[in-house]
């Protein structure tokens, strides 16, 4: 994230940078901006969110100022959940999720991340959550695809997950 | 993108097999599962040419697969099968007759014959109604132990001479291990079986034995064969449940270990004393028993005169440790276990029935 960070502070106008996670906490600040801003930040992007909710793009903020402006925006990436296998009852019943997902972008996202995000969101309202997600991870009998191949075949739960990948859970502990 | 292991080919692996860790493509993967399901049918000597052969078709997973590749083998290799759909209605509301639909569906698609047997006919009780009286405590012991026999009737109704079940390697591990934990050292030394089934009783084959879950599940995903899940609505059973969860969290650590276990529950050798299990016909009904009363007879004298006690005893003694002669080394024949559902739950008879979580 530091390498990232300078990059951006060596453009050209640029004097701070304040990068913080989706609820406000601060990661880094550099230049003129200070950690204490990152929640009023976060804070701003959600509200300018809200102005338009059917609109699924990131909002850019600009605060502009006699002397500078000041823009604030947020990473997401797109991914469609497949939940097969009696895994889709632990998620309201319904078998795809279209979803977009903020984050913050110093590391890849990865499918434990993803995990983290449904355990979260998707499984809020779930009495068994532990049917899909386990000790932080997926739980074993639980199959994970990516983009239609088995997820061992790559980093396993450490897999990267790209914007526009769809992933997929198919449970083999629903008897039949 | 990681290309197909096997040799001249260059498609794109889909699949890291469950069984043997190899990376292969769509049409390879599909290629290999019925290559081995073929191999167990050949090599363990499954079927012979004229056999009228009934699967147990539950609408699940296992059994769907276990009818589509059976029948396709049928047709590739003329094995001569005369094949039926068997399925056993317990009378569970809202879960088998759901799960019939998809059998059904198997029948239509398939174009294989279904007959459903169910408990209300063969015993004059649904499980509903069951529980209704004994409440959720003991049902699956009933449930087993009826399935087990319904299968039998069943398939004598259809006139077949060979019962053909959905028992995977996952599954085949589970009761190698539940053996070895309740001591049932009887079943324990014939759980693992390709053929099981005494001489009163129809031969039980699996073909797919040596399949992994996984490539079951993968299997009918990438054939889009539509099969049925949900959980029974009545009680799980934990004691499986336990063993299942252990051996899923051992496969993601290793693989192998689901063959290993498979392959301890083979070659393990009980010492003839241990397994001696005189089995004989129940005076009631003519059904294979190891006692004068079969159990199933048994379970239901319990539900018609409302002593739910009847084959039922919850109380086992508590094992003898067993003494060994040192001169001869032979053991004094153990106690038979009684309690329970004593591994004829869905354990034995399964093919039917869920392995629900």
């Amino acid at each position: 994230m530091d390498t990232n960070v300078e990059e951006i502070m060596k453009k050209a106008h640029c004097s701070g940078v304040v990068v913080a996670e989706a609820n406000g906490l601060p990661l880094v600040a550099k230049g003129t901006l200070d950690k204490e801003s990152a929640p009023l930040v976060t804070e701003l992007i959600s509200l300018a969110k809200q102005l338009e909710p059917h609109n699924k793009e990131t909002p850019v903020v600009t605060v502009q100022a006699e002397q500078h402006k000041t823009m604030a925006t947020m990473k997401s990436i797109d991914l469609t959940l497949e939940f097969s296998g009696g895994s889709e009852f632990l998620v309201d019943g319904k078998k795809l999720h279209e979803v977009k997902i903020e984050f913050d972008d110093s590391k890849p996202y990865t499918i434990r991340r993803l995990v983290d995000y449904i355990r979260q969101i998707l499984l809020k309202d779930c009495d068994r959550p532990e049917l899909l997600i386990d000790n932080g991870t997926v739980r074993p009998g639980v199959l994970v695809l990516v983009n239609e191949s088995d997820w061992e075949l790559f980093e396993g739960i450490d897999t990267e997950l790209s914007n526009g990948d769809k992933v997929t859970f198919i449970s083999t502990l629903h008897g039949g | 993108m990681k290309p197909c292991e096997l040799e001249n080919c260059e498609e794109k692996a889909v699949i890291k097999r469950g069984k043997d860790g190899r990376a292969v493509c769509k049409k390879c993967f599909i290629e290999l599962f019925e290559q081995d399901v073929h191999d167990t049918i050949v090599k363990e000597k499954l079927f012979t040419r004229g056999d009228k052969v009934a699967i147990g078709a539950s609408g699940g997973k296992d059994s769907t697969v276990l009818a589509y590749v059976v029948k396709t083998l049928n047709d590739k290799y003329d094995y001569g099968l005369n094949i039926f759909l068997l399925s056993i209605d317990e009378g569970i509301k809202g879960y088998r007759d759901d799960s019939l639909e998809a059998v059904e569906k198997n029948r239509i698609e398939y174009g294989l014959p279904l007959k459903i047997v169910s408990y209300e006919e063969l015993y004059g009780w649904t499980m509903d109604k069951v529980v209704e009286n004994i409440g959720k405590k003991n049902n699956c012991t009933y449930c087993g132990v009826f399935r087990r026999k319904a299968l039998d009737r069943g398939a004598e109704l259809i006139g077949a001479n060979k019962l053909v079940t959905g028992h995977n390697a996952d599954d085949m591990a589970e009761t190698v291990l539940m053996n070895i934990l309740r001591g049932d050292v009887a079943r324990l030394g014939r759980c693992t079986n390709a053929i099981t089934g005494d001489e009163n009783e129809l031969p039980r084959v699996k073909p797919l034995k040596f399949c992994f879950e996984k490539d079951i599940v993968f299997y009918a995903r990438l054939q889009n064969l539509e099969y049925f899940y949900t959980e029974c609505v009545y009680a799980p059973n934990s004691y499986r449940n336990f063993a299942r969860n252990y051996i899923k969290q051992l496969e993601r650590l290793q693989p192998r270990a689901i063959l290993d276990l498979v392959h301890s529950g083979e070659t393990v050798a009980i010492r003839k004393e241990a397994s001696t299990q005189i089995q004989t016909n129940c005076t009631r009904c003519g059904y294979m028993s190891s006692q004068p009363i079969c159990k199933a007879c048994l379970l239901l004298e319990g539900l018609n005169t409302g002593n739910y006690q009847i084959g039922n005893s919850s109380k086992k003694k508590p094992r003898e440790p067993t003494e060994t002669n040192s001169v001869t080394g032979e053991n004094p024949a153990p106690e038979k276990s009684t309690s329970g559902c004593g591994g004829q739950c869905a354990c034995e008879a399964k093919g039917l029935s869920g392995l629900s979580i």
